[in-house]
């Protein structure tokens, strides 16, 4: 049975906002200084040492500058944090139960209104049309959406990574067919790609579809990063040097290839979480999304989903626009608030990775 | 069918021309004072416009028209109805807008990062140093010096204006090459989804040649490279 919210909702992070946001603007302030700063800063910290052992205040020191002066890794960090909140323990962020649907009418801010109600102060972003609060269903959502996301970029990552890392090592015919084979991958449009798979095979089969539709194409950009990665380290003396000494191939991969990979790897990661949650958007304003599996182009039955996930949120929603247009604009915002976040971090990384910010030269 | 590729190629060259002239207006603006605010904030806002996924833009500029556009011109603009003909100012704006964002938000950042490299270099300087007027060396040292990267990037923006042609056209109610494919995939109509594919696909392999052909009279040294290839 659909049980009564309780009437206005206490949210701490709501409540509080002012607060947040005032300490959240301090620390971009503080942040962006140290960004200019951050050089000259770390040169003061090193006093004038720059070879040779360093204490451990000094190395914690030159760490937090480091963090402090990367406002792009703050942002970011700070929303992938709240994502994990979100999909770990919705209950410490959401304000209802994503099931509960109030009463048919309520008096909102002084007036009776019917489902879906607006956003107001009972319910943050406004509710779907079974009156379930929108803001609830988000975080709800955060954990389906997540899981599928993150396995579709590892499945990127690997066949990315490994087709890359074989094309870079043994190179000649092969490798140059896998890149060109990338190339004709990445001119498929991921979105046209994904929703014509899932609608062949069928979206009610559910994850499995969906992770091969998406995971698919896309990887094509990491193939490149790694080929010419690995064919860069392939060409350096030490690794010549070590063959020689006759390191096993797992050494050198463990030893020589990972580590420098990595400084581009995981920032192209970050950016391939944020490519999945647009096109995974995208299919779910189309109609075809996670849910429970069902496929809504053209929704002449209009029905909302009963397991929340952003996509399926956000389907069915076109002609909405006109008469309720928070139907959209929540789960909408909810991706791109997502989608920020993953770009700042793979920025945000990038500088913290790259192995020539390490030297601390003053500009 | 000849129908829905008029109508899409319209609505992708307006809207792709649109973005790229205001991008390059943006780019130029905040590119050639790079220390002044106006710069940060263009580069900010092409930070954000590039990232923006289509379907929120076009909930939020569709709302935009509906709410103080259309009510400020004293007229209904016609939206969503399939009836209207392509040539339709009013019909076309809102979709055109929307699909123009990401060209303009990636042409700023590209042009934005070719003056970075272009104003602070050796004959740059030296043709300021010779005395010359500020549109000389404007016209001929910098912007001929930015004109190559932009024309490629205004050849991949009809690339992923593509995916987002989808998005748009099917809540548009346009018409077009996007609405059709989607039908097809649904339909499962193979036959039809394949004419739309290859006439997308040789769309973009003339447009692409053609900018390269420009590419090419702007920049020798593009020229001199693909000869030595071929």
């Amino acid at each position: 049975m659909p049980t009564t919210p309780t009437p206005p909702a206490s949210i701490w992070y709501l409540d509080n906002s002012t607060v947040l946001l005032a300490a959240l603007a301090l620390l971009f302030a503080v942040s962006f200084t140290a960004s200019f700063w951050a050089p000259r800063l770390r040169l003061a910290v090193r006093s004038g040492q720059v070879l040779g052992e360093r204490t451990r205040l000094e190395r914690v020191t030159e760490l937090a500058i480091r963090f402090l002066g990367n406002p792009a890794l703050i942002a970011g960090s700070l929303v992938t944090a709240a994502l994990l909140v979100a999909a770990l323990w919705p209950s410490f962020l959401s304000p209802y139960g994503p099931e509960d649907t109030g009463r048919t009418l309520q008096l909102i801010d002084g007036e009776v209104r019917g489902r879906p109600f607006p956003p107001s102060s009972v319910y943050p972003v406004g509710t779907d049309r079974e009156g379930r609060d929108l803001l609830t269903r988000i975080v709800y959502g955060t954990e389906r959406t997540f899981v599928l996301c993150v396995a579709v970029a590892v499945l990127r990552l690997l066949i990315g990574g490994s087709l890359g890392g074989w094309a870079g090592w043994r190179g000649g015919a092969v490798g140059q067919q896998i890149l060109s084979f990338g190339t004709v991958s990445s001119s498929i449009p991921s979105l046209l790609f994904a929703f014509v798979f899932i609608l062949t095979i069928g979206p009610r089969l559910g994850f499995g579809v969906f992770l091969l539709g998406l995971g698919l194409t896309g990887w094509a950009e990491l193939t490149n990063i790694v080929h010419g990665s690995v064919r860069w380290i392939r060409g350096q003396p030490y690794l010549d040097a070590a063959m020689a000494l006759g390191s096993t191939p797992l050494h050198v991969a463990r030893r020589h290839l990972l580590p420098n990979l990595s400084p581009q790897l995981i920032p192209a990661a970050a950016l391939e979480l944020s490519a999945v949650l647009l096109t995974l958007g995208e299919l779910g304003f189309l109609g075809l999304f996670l849910g429970e599996g069902f496929f809504e182009y053209v929704p002449q039955v209009v029905r909302s989903p009963k397991l929340p996930e952003w996509a399926g949120m956000l389907s069915g929603t076109r002609l909405s626009i006109f008469n309720w247009p928070w139907l959209p604009m929540a789960p909408a915002f909810a991706f791109m608030v997502a989608i920020l976040g993953f770009n700042l971090l793979a920025t945000g990384l990038r500088k913290w990775l790259d192995p020539f910010q390490l030297r601390g030269t003053p500009r | 069918m000849r129908d829905a590729y008029v109508r899409s190629v319209t609505l992708m060259l307006v809207a792709v021309v649109i973005g790229a002239t205001a991008g390059l207006l943006l780019g130029l603006a905040g590119g050639l004072r790079p220390r002044s605010p106006f710069a940060g904030l263009a580069s900010a806002v092409s930070y954000i416009g590039v990232l923006t996924p289509s379907f929120l833009l076009a909930v939020l500029i569709l709302l935009l028209f509906i709410r103080y556009i259309g009510p400020a011109f004293g007229e209904r603009f016609v939206l969503l109805s399939p009836e209207v003909t392509v040539f339709d100012v009013r019909r076309l704006l809102a979709p055109a807008l929307v699909l123009a964002v990401r060209p303009m938000a990636y042409m700023t950042q590209v042009t934005i990062g070719a003056l970075q490299e272009v104003i602070y270099s050796d004959y740059v300087r030296t043709a300021r140093a010779k005395g010359l007027l500020r549109r000389t060396v404007l016209l001929r040292h910098i912007l001929r010096n930015v004109a190559a990267p932009a024309l490629t990037s205004f050849n991949s923006s009809f690339y992923f204006s593509m995916s987002s042609l989808l998005i748009v056209e099917w809540l548009f109610n346009w018409g077009g090459i996007g609405t059709r494919l989607l039908d097809a995939a649904a339909e499962r109509d193979a036959e039809m989804a394949s004419y739309m594919l290859v006439s997308v696909g040789i769309t973009f392999l003339v447009i692409n040649t053609f900018v390269k052909v420009i590419i090419s009279r702007i920049d020798p040294r593009v020229a001199e490279a693909e000869g030595a290839v071929s």
